[in-house]
């Protein structure tokens, strides 16, 4: 009788861990998943750019929005004024101190759409865009997650090394971006 | 066998030999080049120059359509490498890799002498300070990883400076890599032969190994491949005149012959008709190639058409065979009449000669040649070769001398296609002449949209106002245009212009580049310099020093020149600016957005530098076309008065001048008013045709009004200028159906003009039948 019921608890034991969510195996699709219900968000952000010819890293601040699918908006309010706009393959360049605004094709400059990939790509979770041009790596789980992303393609990796994208839940709090020439940008990022 | 008939198969034998000698000795030319005028003011001849300067012609785009916009990408990169790897094209560009890495160095260490940021104080501290400031700024922003990767050995921006110089003008859309057309439609690729683009066997050759390529590109079904250029337009003008004289040529023979085989019936009268017209086109060949050292292709194509008029000598001379004479007092006959017309043709002829078109001298050479030849042959070798007795019975009806005496009622109505003419074009808006030489092109109208839609997309601004710079060397030329450029500064402030383009701009003169090694500052001073400016600035210490070793190499520098930018992407922009030869150089000055021709005009002969010419393209080629209509009308003009001399001296009385002058007159008026209405404006071609229209015209109207013996000769009269009449209309008819410009022209006037002529010469006739009245006849 006692050995029936150690078996009984454990077969009832065993049922429990294997139902799913439970086990809390949360990989890099349930992420894009989650990612991916997110239509619209905004946010500030503080930029620290340290390059290797500078003594002193450079900060800049703005704020950010978004909207799936590929719509996003980078605007840089000190200690300079700009504004990049990217829509689709679209990308616009405005500088109202300057007066200037300049739009490109991003099919034009290759670097530059690599690099709009991996923020939009992860914003709209689109992991076939991050697969296209990156080696996706994940680790941690949903409340802090970690993606690390290596370009797959050697020419880019000599100016690209690697780009580091971190979030809590369906929210991007940073992004690192490590150059071949070991310049690097660190984005923090705060969600409204 | 006959005498007569062994005589005509030796006479042809010979004119085959003579044929075939010929032909190995000929040289034929296509291009259009011939029927450029030649002289003119000193813009003009230059503007010549520069068409026929073979490096311009020999730039060709190619288009690549109809799949999507990677497929379109894959062929043209795959398209691109296999003509490089054909060793004809001395360049090959469709957007990838625009520079190789030994020419970003070479341009990177020529920095400081191209751009025209080094002046004198580029390098003081407040300059220095801005420049490190403005790093800083872009350092900031987005276009921080541009200006990062070059800070160390170029922080004044000298690099960046000199591509946004070279870039201005913007140039084609990129996508996936090469270059497209701004609607992402087409796919474009810019080669450049080294051949000349107007050797059209050296663009032949281009022609077959750019399809071969294309070929080999494997295309999907639906995508197209389009060409376009000077060597693209040569190459099918010559096609398309080869490919229609030869179809022309048949169809014109077999029609004649298929006529005259009716009318004569009788092979012997066939061939010996054959004999003067083929001796005229072997001498016409003979005499062009002689004097001209070749043959133009459109020549060929006249040529055949005099066949013609030369048949109307042996077709004049078998129809006045009779039995009641033997040939020879028959080619006694009617040679007075003849001579007069001959001489008549001749006169209306000669202003082709003297016409500043080369092409147009070369056509009535071979015309006047031709004839002058059949008309010989007609009347001394003929008579020899015909067996006695020979009389042809053309199948055309004859009116009797009463039915035409008749006709002569209907004189006043011989005016009316005329007046109404008239009348309809005063109403209508219908185009009188044509000024538009590239109307006159034997390039199809697709053919050219399709090179102005590729050249835009291209970005090669529209060329046509342009100042051409001349100096005996490269660098006369470079230094001359670097100090007209103030000038067009000014222009740009008084919105006469709104942009320039020199090839000083990319290959500054080396005078220039040596004031800017001098404006270079010894390695100390920049140092101190610097340091100054960059206190305070967050840059690493050591950071420049690659910048301040750069500037220090760059003080012994040589002068960049020609050859060093010869293999580089550069070098396709220079060579369109920079036109060298043995003993001259000139450089354009290409302006844009033209908006005050004037104000250009009154600056370049303010500056009065006699080495600059300013020239408007389509302007001064308009004004080549109509100054020549105006010349050659002037030489119609003396033409008439040369054939009424001749008619004069043959025909003496005055009254029977003007009744053989008047009909051919009213016929080339009539003609004049007919070719606007049906769709052909006047141009040079045209006027020229109608003094060949009255010179043959004037044969049917001699003929109806010399004195006639009896009926029976009347009956012959008439039937062989019937018989002249449908082979000149024949030839010539078909002729008008050609799409080459010129062709077409002669052809249309010469086929309207003679119908009317033999119309008209027939109402007004008045055929003199008494046979006392001998005495003054011709």
């Amino acid at each position: 009788m006692r050995a029936l019921h150690r078996g009984f608890l454990v077969v009832c034991l065993s049922l429990c861990l294997s139902f799913p969510g439970h086990a809390e195996e949360f990989g890099v699709a349930d992420l894009m998943h989650m990612l991916a219900q997110v239509k619209e968000s905004r946010a500030t952000f503080v930029e620290e750019k340290r390059l290797a010819a500078l003594t002193e890293p450079l900060i800049l601040r703005g704020d950010l929005e978004y909207r799936a699918p590929a719509h996003l908006v980078k605007r840089t309010v000190a200690p300079i004024q700009e504004s990049l706009e990217v829509d689709g393959s679209q990308l616009s360049v405005t500088k109202p101190g300057e007066g200037m605004n300049q739009t490109l094709s991003l099919d034009t400059y290759p670097e530059i759409k690599i690099m709009v990939a991996a923020i939009r790509g992860t914003l709209a979770g689109d992991i076939d865009t991050l697969r296209e041009y990156y080696e996706v790596g994940f680790s941690g789980s949903r409340p802090a997650w970690e993606l690390t992303l290596v370009p797959r393609s050697k020419r880019v990796r000599e100016f690209l090394r690697v780009v580091r994208i971190s979030g809590a839940e369906q929210r991007m709090t940073s992004m690192e971006m490590i150059e071949g020439s070991g310049d690097t940008t660190l984005m923090t990022i705060q969600t409204r | 066998m006959s005498r007569p008939a062994l005589f005509v198969i030796a006479v042809l034998a010979a004119l085959a030999g003579i044929g075939g000698l010929l032909s190995r000795a000929v040289t034929v030319r296509t291009d259009m080049t011939a029927f450029l005028p030649a002289g003119g003011t000193p813009a003009a001849q230059m503007l010549i120059k520069t068409l026929q300067s073979p490096v311009l012609a020999s730039i060709i785009l190619i288009a690549i359509e109809g799949a999507d916009p990677a497929e379109l990408a894959r062929l043209s990169n795959d398209l691109a490498s296999r003509l490089k790897a054909s060793e004809l094209f001395s360049s090959v560009s469709n957007g990838a890799d625009v520079m190789s890495g030994d020419d970003f160095e070479m341009f990177f260490r020529a920095r400081y002498l191209l751009s025209a940021k080094t002046q004198r104080g580029a390098f003081d501290e407040t300059a220095l300070r801005a420049d490190l400031e403005t790093d800083l700024g872009l350092l900031r922003s987005s276009a921080g990883p541009l200006v990062s990767r070059n800070l160390a050995a170029d922080p004044t921006g000298h690099f960046l400076s000199l591509a946004r110089d070279w870039l201005s003008h913007a140039g084609p859309a990129s996508r996936n890599g090469v270059w497209f057309s701004a609607d992402g439609s087409r796919a474009l690729v810019m080669v450049r032969s080294k051949g000349s683009g107007l050797d059209t066997g050296v663009q032949s050759e281009v022609a077959d190994t750019i399809e071969e390529a294309w070929q080999a590109a494997a295309p999907p079904a639906n995508a197209r491949m389009l060409k376009t250029g000077t060597g693209v337009f040569a190459h099918q003008a010559e096609q398309q005149i080869r490919r229609e004289t030869m179809i022309f040529s048949a169809v014109a023979s077999a029609a004649l012959l298929a006529f005259m085989v009716v009318q004569l019936r009788s092979v012997p009268a066939l061939l010996i008709t054959v004999i003067p017209v083929v001796a005229g086109i072997l001498a016409g060949t003979a005499l062009v190639q002689s004097v001209f050292g070749f043959v133009h292709g459109v020549t060929f194509g006249f040529g055949v058409s005099m066949i013609g008029v030369a048949v109307d000598y042996p077709i004049l001379f078998l129809g006045h065979l009779s039995s009641e004479r033997s040939p020879f007092q028959s080619a006694r006959l009617i040679w007075p009449t003849l001579l007069t017309g001959v001489a008549a043709n001749v006169c209306g002829l000669s202003p082709m000669i003297f016409s500043s078109f080369p092409g147009l001298t070369q056509l009535g050479l071979f015309a006047i040649g031709g004839l002058l030849v059949a008309a010989a042959t007609t009347r001394f070798l003929l008579p020899r070769l015909v067996t006695p007795g020979l009389v042809i019975r053309p199948l055309i009806p004859c009116p009797s001398p009463g039915r035409v005496q008749g006709l002569r009622k209907l004189r006043p109505f011989i005016a009316l296609p005329f007046i109404v003419g008239v009348a309809l074009l005063a109403q209508s808006d219908a185009k009188l002449t044509q000024d538009d030489l590239a109307e006159l092109s034997p390039v199809p109208v697709e053919q050219r949209n399709l090179d102005e839609a590729l050249r835009r997309d291209m970005g090669a601004p529209d060329v046509r106002h342009i100042i051409a710079v001349r100096g005996k060397t490269v660098e006369e030329a470079l230094q001359a245009s670097e100090d007209f450029a103030p000038t067009l500064q000014s222009l740009i402030g008084q919105k006469a212009i709104e942009g320039y383009d020199m090839a000083a701009k990319y290959l500054p003169s080396a005078r220039t580049q040596l004031a800017r090694r001098a404006a270079l500052p010894e390695p100390a001073k920049l140092e101190g310099a610097l340091t100054r400016a960059a206190s305070g600035l967050p840059f690493r210490p050591g950071l420049f020093a690659p910048f301040l070793q750069d500037v220090a190499a760059a003080r012994g520098q040589e002068p960049v020149d020609a050859a060093a930018l010869a293999r580089t992407p550069l070098s396709a922009v220079i060579d369109g600016l920079l036109y060298r030869q043995a003993d001259e150089a000139i450089a354009y000055i290409v302006l844009i957005g033209v908006k005050q021709p004037d104000a250009i005009a009154a600056s370049v002969t303010q500056n009065r530098q006699p080495n600059l010419l300013y020239i408007d393209i389509k302007g001064e080629m308009n004004s080549l076309v109509s100054n020549y209509l105006a010349e050659t009308l002037r030489t119609l003009g003396w033409g008439a008065l040369a054939i009424l001399a001749c008619l004069s001296f043959g025909l003496r009385r005055p009254a029977a001048v003007l009744r053989t002058l008047m009909p051919i007159a009213l016929a080339g008026v009539t003609t004049v008013v007919v070719l606007p209405l049906i769709g052909q404006p006047l141009s040079v071609f045209h006027m020229v045709a109608l003094m060949l229209m009255v010179g043959v015209g004037l044969d049917y109207s001699l003929f109806f009004n010399r004195s006639i013996g009896d009926e029976s000769e009347w009956c012959r009269t008439f039937r062989a200028v019937v018989m002249c009449a449908v082979t000149t209309l024949l030839s010539f008819g078909l002729l008008a159906f050609c799409t080459t410009p010129v062709m077409r022209g002669i052809g249309s006037a010469v086929a309207i003009g003679v119908a009317c002529a033999f119309v008209f010469s027939l109402v007004l006739a008045r055929p003199n039948l008494d046979p006392r009245s001998r005495a003054v006849s011709p």
